[in-house]
């Protein structure tokens, strides 16, 4: 075993969509800067094969990310097993929603969990600029409160067949729906990708329609503007022994050679997602931090967040294609508001071709097996004028203190590192309002079922938190958040936590683009800060 | 399926036109070159659980896609890792063994209660026996893809689950799961192309 030491000016912790985007704004403003990105996992640049994974991933159920994780590396509770180049944004489904105004001043008009230490206003050109940088194509909403200060750069995805039917049906309840925006290329060549291909896998995207992170670090590898380790684990950051710098972080090569690494730098950009992010910082307690680092205030790993999620499968009358893009679907915005009088409840509302209930199926309902013939008759029966909607929200619902990461003695690593355990918990008021909220959605899918004959077959509610963020919430008072607003520790000046973890709530629809432009914003502050010396 | 489980595959088969489950008789419009080493136990299944509408053309077409399923099968992938409720599992091996086993059973049971061959039989004495077969392994249901309980299950999952089959329940060329322009895609999918029978 070796052990080697690098010098540099800027470190990123961890290379997924964050540090893709971090990196890449930061060596935009600062060129000539040396910045290194590590990551835990292996690059997977194999493009010219994704068309044969995704094959294999239908015919097989077969890992369409093959070497996508690291065995010994997971946690209890942790969403995603992804540990590799691009992280969990190589096989995300592209859903670029943006949060609205209420999302960040919840303290200010209703009284619920906290405000975010930002302005919407300047959150929304950041929103644009991620828009930009990812390839979003969408449509103007409908709802004035969702007025964008620039148009999407790409048109949106047209609606299929089947989701203009859907929308004709929805939209009978008195909800206005329209196509939700996504990561995906309408116009060929964007970023130097190709136009969407609606082959129903975004989640191995085999045409490079979707954006994911490879293809910006591939660009920036070879514009030489970062260099990027691999199978490189840090398992330590350690302080300055007098001050509260960061002096280095320490790594471990995921490699099989078991060779370790000292990384020095003046910068360091703590990008490694949700779970792993509080993880190192906690794993990096000791001497005159026994808590942790950047845990003076005790609420690293606290706070962790995401959002609930209901849904319900509707059957009406008419026909439908299922398949024809189903991943695309129909949002609605008009439930991101509440008015601050009425009982609290935010989500949006998404819909969906679906197959459900109209699949072959080897038994009819007196539980006689069907072959052949009589079971495609069947199978054409159920089809014919009958049609299946899922309709799905996401629900704002605050975090409490206790919901927590911690770390886990039992689940060691082979480096003998305990692993995160992720245990969500909702906060008092979020409890207290549930039974209203499930009342709510109740009732809004009997008022969407009632168009066209239309019955709810079954419904569900999620039994996770979706879109983890939280762990290292940002905010203005050291003693009840980890970072400010662009991320920076109170505690340590060099250190930086960008991307999920710095979100105090998880808002009521996807995230990625939300933590997407609060990157942004940190990078531009972070450049401006080694500009001006600090 | 590997080199060896071919081989092995092929020397079951051989096996099983010993005990007369071969031996059957196929539909004469057809040749079974195409099936590996006389595995031609699997083409009176075929056309017990595949739609006649597809004809016998269609039946071997669907046939030669589950074979070619089973040849490109292999063990100890790791399986897609999912999300929200993540976990680690791998690939089992192709279960050609218990799909050999399991015709030789469909075939020794039309022996017991017809006296004749599973293939001899007509479509309703296959299915019956079909049917008894599920019920002891509790097949109830048709899988996303096969799940290595029956063969006859399993050749039925593949091919319902097909973009074919699919196209041909709705009488659209929808092409579900096929890489397609997003031209058109919001106007009815045509009308299927009715391909002939034969």
């Amino acid at each position: 075993m070796t052990h080697r030491r690098v010098g540099a000016d800027v470190v990123l912790i961890g290379g997924g969509i964050t540090a893709a985007m971090a990196a890449a704004r930061l060596t935009e403003k600062m060129p000539g800067l040396r910045v290194i990105v590590i990551e835990a996992g292996r690059r997977l640049f194999d493009f010219e094969n994704r068309m044969a994974q995704r094959e294999r991933y239908l015919a097989y159920g077969e890992n369409p990310w093959p070497g996508d994780f690291i065995p010994d590396q997971g946690g209890q509770g942790v969403i995603s097993r992804s540990m590799a180049v691009g992280g969990s944004a190589m096989h995300w489904g592209g859903v670029t929603n943006r949060f609205s105004r209420e999302d960040t001043r919840l303290r200010s008009m209703y009284g619920l969990a906290t405000d975010w230490p930002i302005e919407w206003d300047e959150l929304e050109g950041y929103y644009c600029d991620a828009e930009r940088q990812l390839g979003v194509c969408g449509e103007e909403p409908p709802l004035p409160e969702d007025k964008r200060s620039q148009p999407y750069p790409m048109p949106a995805m047209p609606l299929s067949y089947n989701l203009k039917a859907l929308k004709t049906w929805s939209e009978k309840s008195g909800i206005p729906f329209w196509a939700t925006p996504a990561a995906k290329n309408t116009v060929d060549g964007y970023d130097g990708r190709s136009i969407c291909m609606r082959c129903n896998t975004c989640e191995v995207c085999p045409t490079g329609a979707r954006y994911s992170p490879d293809w910006t670090f591939k660009r920036l590898l070879e514009q030489k503007r970062i260099e990027l380790h691999d199978q490189t684990l840090v398992r330590r950051l350690v302080p300055h022994d007098t001050n509260n710098r960061i002096d280095r972080a320490e790594a471990v090569m995921e490699d099989g050679t078991g060779d370790t690494v000292t990384y020095e730098a003046g910068l360091f950009l703590l990008t490694a997602g949700y779970a792993w992010s509080s993880h190192l910082l906690l794993l990096s307690a000791g001497g005159r931090f026994p808590e942790g680092l950047a845990n003076r205030s005790g609420l690293v790993g606290r706070y962790m967040t995401g959002h609930s999620f209901s849904q319900a499968w509707i059957e009406m009358d008419g026909q439908l294609y299922p398949g024809m893009n189903d991943q695309h679907s129909l949002i609605s915005r008009q439930f991101f508001r509440c008015a601050p009088s009425s009982p609290f409840v935010r989500h949006d509302l998404r819909v969906w071709e679906s197959s459900v209930a109209k699949g072959p199926r080897l038994k009819d309902e007196a539980g006689a097996f069907l072959f052949g013939d009589a079971l495609l008759a069947d199978w054409r029966k159920r089809t014919r004028g009958r049609a299946v909607a899922r309709v799905r929200t996401y629900l704002d619902v605050h975090p409490d203190r206790e919901s927590r990461l911690t770390l886990d003695s039992a689940n060691l690593n082979r480096w003998g590192d305990p692993m995160p355990r992720v245990e969500h918990r909702l906060d008092a008021a979020t409890l207290g309002r549930a039974e209203a909220t499930r009342a709510h959605v109740s009732s809004l899918f009997e008022r969407l079922a009632k168009a066209d004959n239309g019955r709810v077959l079954r419904t569900s509610e999620g039994d996770y938190l979706d879109h983890p963020g939280g762990g290292c919430r940002m905010g203005t008072d050291p003693s009840a958040s980890v970072v400010d607003s662009h991320g920076r520790a109170h505690d340590h000046e060099n250190l930086w936590v960008l991307g999920s973890p710095t979100l105090p709530t998880g808002g009521c629809t996807n995230a990625t683009l939300t933590f997407v432009a609060l990157t942004l914003r940190s990078a531009e502050k972070i450049a401006a800060s080694l500009q001006s010396g600090g | 399926m590997k080199r060896r489980d071919l081989l092995k595959l092929g020397a079951t088969v051989a096996g099983l036109a010993a005990t007369g489950v071969a031996a059957q008789e196929p539909s004469p419009a057809i040749a079974l070159d195409f099936l590996p080493r006389g595995f031609q136990g699997l083409w009176p299944v075929a056309q017990a659980v595949l739609p006649a509408e597809i004809g016998a053309a269609g039946q071997k077409e669907a046939l030669v896609a589950f074979m070619a399923w089973i040849h490109d099968h292999d063990a100890g992938r790791y399986l897609e890792h999912g999300y929200g409720h993540t976990r680690i599992a791998k690939s089992t091996a192709a279960p050609v063994e218990m799909y050999k086993a399991q015709l030789q059973a469909l075939g020794a049971a039309a022996r017991r209660k017809h006296g004749k061959g599973f293939g001899a039989l007509d479509l309703a004495a296959r299915r019956a026996l079909m049917v008894e077969a599920f019920a002891a392994l509790k097949v109830d249901g048709l899988g996303e893809r096969p799940s290595g309980r029956h063969v006859a299950a399993d050749l039925m999952s593949h091919y319902f689950g097909s973009i074919e089959a699919s196209d041909l329940c709705y009488e659209a060329e929808i092409g579900r799961d096929s890489c397609r322009s997003l031209a058109g895609s919001g106007e009815r999918p045509e009308p299927l192309a009715k391909a002939p029978k034969s």
